[in-house]
């Protein structure tokens, strides 16, 4: 029981440490997702390039830092 | 169609991150212990991987294809840009860096104390191996799960057999080796098989077809290496 607590501690550890990046790229997935729902003409290309700039947008967004110094 | 290069330089790279990490703390343990107890407990940990790896095996093959990439683009997403930034931090000081020579001489320190009875060594081992190895599982489980499963695992099985041969060898943390050169190239690859993923699994095509991963590599990199640029200290005027 440790152990498994310990592996769930590990990887839960690891998606909270870096919430900010991992809850953004969930976020914008989510977006495309309705985006591609919405407006299936725009998984032709489009769908993917947008996904991809806010990916980049999120990954730059979650390395400065806050006020709150996370 | 992805290219079985590509599957195989990021699980390679993949796999040599964590490989790293794991044999750090197994010469520890052989170093305070003896080799017994690290390579029993190394053993443990390789069996309970292996089962795992046939239990999870079946269930994918069960998935629809689309829910597959969605899931598997997502998990190496979170995998890669968590170990780009880390990389980018570490690359502009902002966070320290992977020291493999005080992790070694920590756990070994520990592991030797009076006291500490030989099977908690071995479970040091165990838990080191399972821990790390799950991570490589989920990253080989992934990158194969969309059909190239033998590249995949051919770039986890030449990782860890290079990094262990070698760390085995000299019997000391291969402290030498850039470690965080290759975090960051890993989470750039894992980043950009993510993305190309992800699209694919919500019904997107991508502009250029299996190009596409080429150029989406090319912007991850240029990105992080845009953000270490920026990121740098700034030299005192």
């Amino acid at each position: 029981m440790s152990l498994i607590r310990d592996i769930l501690v590990e990887l839960g550890g690891m998606f909270w440490a870096d919430r900010r990046l991992n809850l953004g790229l969930l976020g914008a997935t989510a977006l495309a997702a309705l985006l591609a729902v919405t407006f299936p003409i725009s998984r032709e290309g489009i769908m993917p390039v947008l996904l991809t700039l806010a990916y980049g947008g999120v990954i730059a967004w979650a390395l400065f830092p806050t006020d709150r110094g996370d | 169609m992805t290219s079985a290069g590509a599957v195989f330089l990021a699980a390679f790279l993949a796999c040599a991150v964590e490989a790293l990490e794991a044999v750090t703390l197994l010469l520890a343990v052989a170093a305070a212990r003896g080799p017994r107890p690290a390579l029993l407990g190394a053993a443990a940990g390789f069996a309970v991987l292996v089962a795992l790896i046939l239990l999870l095996w079946p269930l994918i093959d069960a998935v629809p294809r689309d829910a597959l990439h969605l899931v598997v683009g997502l998990l190496l997403l979170l995998f890669g840009a968590g170990w780009l930034r880390k990389s980018v931090l570490r690359a502009t000081g902002r966070a320290d860096r992977h020291d493999f020579d005080a992790e070694f001489g920590e756990a070994r320190d520990g592991l030797a104390r009076p006291g500490v009875a030989e099977w908690v060594a071995g479970v040091a081992a165990f838990k080191a191996v399972l821990l790390e190895g799950l991570e490589v599982i989920f990253v080989v489980l992934a990158l194969g799960g969309t059909n190239r499963l033998d590249a995949a695992v051919g770039g986890a099985v030449l990782a860890c057999v290079l990094v262990f041969a070698a760390a085995f060898a000299l019997r000391r943390p291969l402290s030498a080796i850039p470690d965080n050169a290759l975090k960051f190239w890993t989470g750039v690859m894992l980043t950009s098989f993510g993305a190309y993923w992800v699209a694919e699994g919500l019904g997107g095509t991508w502009p250029g077809g299996g190009w596409a991963l080429l150029y989406l590599t090319v912007f991850v990199a240029a990105l992080g290496g845009a953000l270490i640029r920026f990121l740098a200290p700034k030299p005192a005027q």
